[in-house]
């Protein structure tokens, strides 16, 4: 039991090793000489002229948030599917009811120009 | 394992199905309906709201039937919250329609989006009345909670709007976290999540020898703590003031009663019903905090000058009040005032407190603010109006013979009946307290001069709500035995 | 070794929780205060799968499916709000966020 997890506990500690020991190296025997030309993120391109972070248009938040709903609201036909043969015919109508209803959502979205990308 | 399909009986949940077709329509009417036409859809929600409260007489509520493996029941507790929030619903529609199309910058609030929302909070309560399992309980508070964030920023160019919605959403959701996890270990002690089930394991629980079991304590307290956020209990409440400030006015009236009345119906589903052999533990909680509540509301509200927000600390006072009710629960001998004056009392606060609130929209319309001097002379400008808003501070301060003063000689009698001497006379206290802040609006009425610019405007449908909440707290003070008669019934639901 | 004991997933939930409540209490960016609340919710999941597979039984896993769905409304929500906010105000510091009196 122990002992197969030894192997594991060996490569990770030499990957640590590994890793660490090479930017310790780095760190002492690379010299270092900051300037202010050097901190820009284009040290020799063009001096860039707004914040790097900048806004995204709000239509990527909206297509998330509709996308985030949407996604979750699938779990319910994981137990559904799971019990198919049980259910028989009385759950898939429910089911049907159900994407209906999800679909009626979509429509309103869609019919409201929350798609709507341009 | 084969499983057992039970086919549901649909009968029981007519006055739900209704709100979910009315919920479809209004949305379908959305997408077919011009914009300048979409007026109508509150009158689709009205007469969706309307048939809901009709279709409550086609259900005998008497047999407490339960259906869908008795995860939802039809009984006489339910009934009365779907009174309650039914009413509320009504009145909320008839107060606002003509506030989402003319005011807060026109044309930003479109109106079918307002009802829905109101129409899923009201769906949200009525599933909590009708709750016979932890899990739809939860997934009715979430309904109402998650469409009152909404609702709160309704008003989405306003910061303040969405401000006030910002600290009620991340509250609220702090609480349901703290609620569901307090189902956790209620599920994790008992093993069922159906409340008469969870009350006989606690039975069982409370005769063993483990007693009282460190895991159960818990449970209880997470759920107590949750649920009193949504109440706005003190020390719970600090989202109140921020969100009924923030909020559009005729969203603030309604998130005063509904949310409100959905957490006190899950409170005496769990606490009463299902921890009720653990009544003992719970009780001195129930009664410390009702003392709190009701002091703390009313003293702050003192030095209030915005009445939005007087009326969101006198809420915070009326939650004390109503607390007062569940404390005189006994799970031995049962007082049958208990739960009752509860009902009551949310009953009689639905009319009341919606009305004060339809008095600062009705002045907002005519182009005052929301401080203290704009009500000032408006019993010249405008008498009527003058006269309702009396009444509802004077109920709101419990005169007699107002709903209000009913409201709270019941929760009072029921102290008494539950040897509760000292909370009874907390009531009284903090009443007077109250008389206070509520005499100044009526001072301010009557006796100041009127100011600032007065732009009359036809408000049909706001003044109609007007005057049956303000007929309906004189005439229901009156008459109220019926109404309290209803309310009683509540004894029957508990016996399982 | 080899079994799982009901208690470890008691408390992992709980040191969950109790880390996500700290989160909310202390932090002040609206987007981590949302992710503390989400990681409380995610710990309730954890208990009702840790109870329901101890009592070998459906109803905590039915009740975790639900949690999930509801927790994925109420983040589409709150997201909806924080969106509405900063395109008000450029800030996701709630100390920032106070017109209304304090």
């Amino acid at each position: 039991m122990l002992e197969s997890y030894a192997a594991i506990g060996m490569m990770i500690s030499t990957a640590f090793f590994m890793g660490g020991s090479l930017l310790l190296l780095g760190w002492l025997i690379r010299p270092s000489k900051p300037s202010p030309a050097k901190e820009q993120p284009y040290e020799s391109g063009v001096p860039d002229v707004r914040p790097p972070r900048g806004r995204y248009t709000s239509r990527f938040y909206i297509v998330a948030l509709l996308f985030v709903i949407f996604d979750i609201e699938a779990i319910f036909l994981f137990p559904w599917a799971v019990a198919f043969d049980q259910l028989a015919l009385y759950g898939y109508i429910q089911v049907l009811v159900f994407i209906s209803l999800l679909l009626f959502g979509l429509l309103y979205e869609w019919k409201k120009g929350a798609l709507e990308w341009a | 394992m084969p499983l057992e399909l039970v086919h549901p009986d649909w009968g029981l949940i007519v006055p739900q199905l209704i709100i979910v077709g009315t919920i479809i329509a209004i949305l379908t009417a959305d997408l077919i309906l011009p914009r300048d036409k979409q007026g109508a859809v509150s009158w689709i929600a009205m007469v969706g709201l309307v048939a809901s409260l009709a279709s409550l007489l086609t259900i005998d509520w008497t047999a407490g039937d339960t259906t869908f493996n008795e995860m939802f029941r039809a009984d006489s507790f339910s009934l009365f919250i779907n009174i309650v929030v039914l009413a509320a619903g009504v009145l909320a529609v008839m107060i606002s329609s003509s506030y989402v199309q003319s005011l807060e910058e026109r044309g930003t609030m479109p109106m079918p989006e307002y009802l829905v929302l109101v129409m899923f909070s009201i769906l949200g309560a009525m599933i909590v009345g009708a709750s016979g399992d932890l899990l739809i309980l939860f997934i009715g508070i979430e309904m109402g909670s998650l469409a009152t964030y909404v609702l709160t920023g309704f008003a989405r160019r306003r910061m303040t709007s969405l401000e006030g919605a910002l600290k009620y959403f991340l509250l609220g959701s702090f609480s349901s976290a703290i609620l569901v996890f307090g189902m956790a270990w209620i599920y994790g002690t008992t093993g069922t999540t159906s409340i008469p089930e969870i009350s006989q394991q606690v039975g069982t629980i409370m005769s063993g020898e483990q007693f009282p079991e460190p895991a159960l304590l818990l449970a209880l307290l997470l759920v107590a703590i949750g649920l009193a956020f949504k109440i706005a209990a003190v020390p719970f409440h600090m989202w109140t003031p921020d969100a009924y400030q923030g909020a559009p006015t005729p969203v603030s009236a309604y998130m005063s009663v509904v949310p409100k009345v959905a957490g006190f119906a899950a409170l005496v589903r769990v606490l009463a019903e299902g921890l009720g052999p653990l009544s003992d533990t719970w009780l001195l909680l129930i009664a410390i905090l009702a003392i709190i509540t009701m002091f703390y509301g009313n003293v702050v509200a003192i030095s209030q000058r915005d009445v939005k927000r007087m009326l969101a600390y006198s809420s915070i006072g009326h939650t004390g009040y109503i607390l007062v009710g569940l404390a005189a629960y006994s799970n031995d001998v049962p007082i049958d005032m208990s739960i009752g004056s509860v009902l009551f009392y949310l009953f009689a606060y639905t009319f009341m407190n919606i009305g004060a609130f339809a008095v600062v929209t009705w002045l907002q319309h005519r182009g005052q603010g929301v401080d203290l001097d704009s009500f000032n002379g408006l019993g010249v400008r405008s008498p009527l109006t003058a006269l309702a808003m009396t009444v509802f501070m004077f109920s709101l301060m419990g005169v007699p013979p107002l709903i209000g003063f009913y409201a709270k000689y019941y929760v009072i009698l029921a102290a008494i009946e539950a040897e509760m001497i000292w909370l009874a006379v907390a009531v009284v206290l903090a009443s007077a307290v109250s008389a206070f802040f509520y005499l100044r609006v009526v001072v301010a009425m009557y006796f100041n001069n009127p100011e600032g610019e007065w732009r009359p405007q036809a408000t049909p449908l706001l003044g109609l709500g007007l005057l049956i909440m303000a007929v309906g707290t004189v005439a229901l003070g009156f008459f109220s035995g019926p109404v309290l008669d209803l309310a009683m019934n509540w004894v029957d639901a508990f016996e399982v | 070794m080899n079994e799982l004991m009901p208690e470890q997933f008691m408390f992992l939930s709980a040191a969950l929780f109790i880390i996500g409540m700290v989160g909310v209490l202390t932090r002040r960016n609206v987007l981590v205060i949302f992710m503390c609340v989400e990681l409380m919710l995610a710990s309730v999941n954890i208990a009702f799968v840790g109870f329901a597979w101890e009592f070998s039984q459906m109803t905590g896993q039915i009740f975790a499916l639900f949690v999930i769905a509801i927790a994925a409304a109420e983040a589409v929500i709150g997201l909806g709000i924080i969106m509405a906010l900063t395109r008000q105000r450029d800030t996701v510091d709630i100390n920032e966020v106070r017109e209304l009196r304090q």
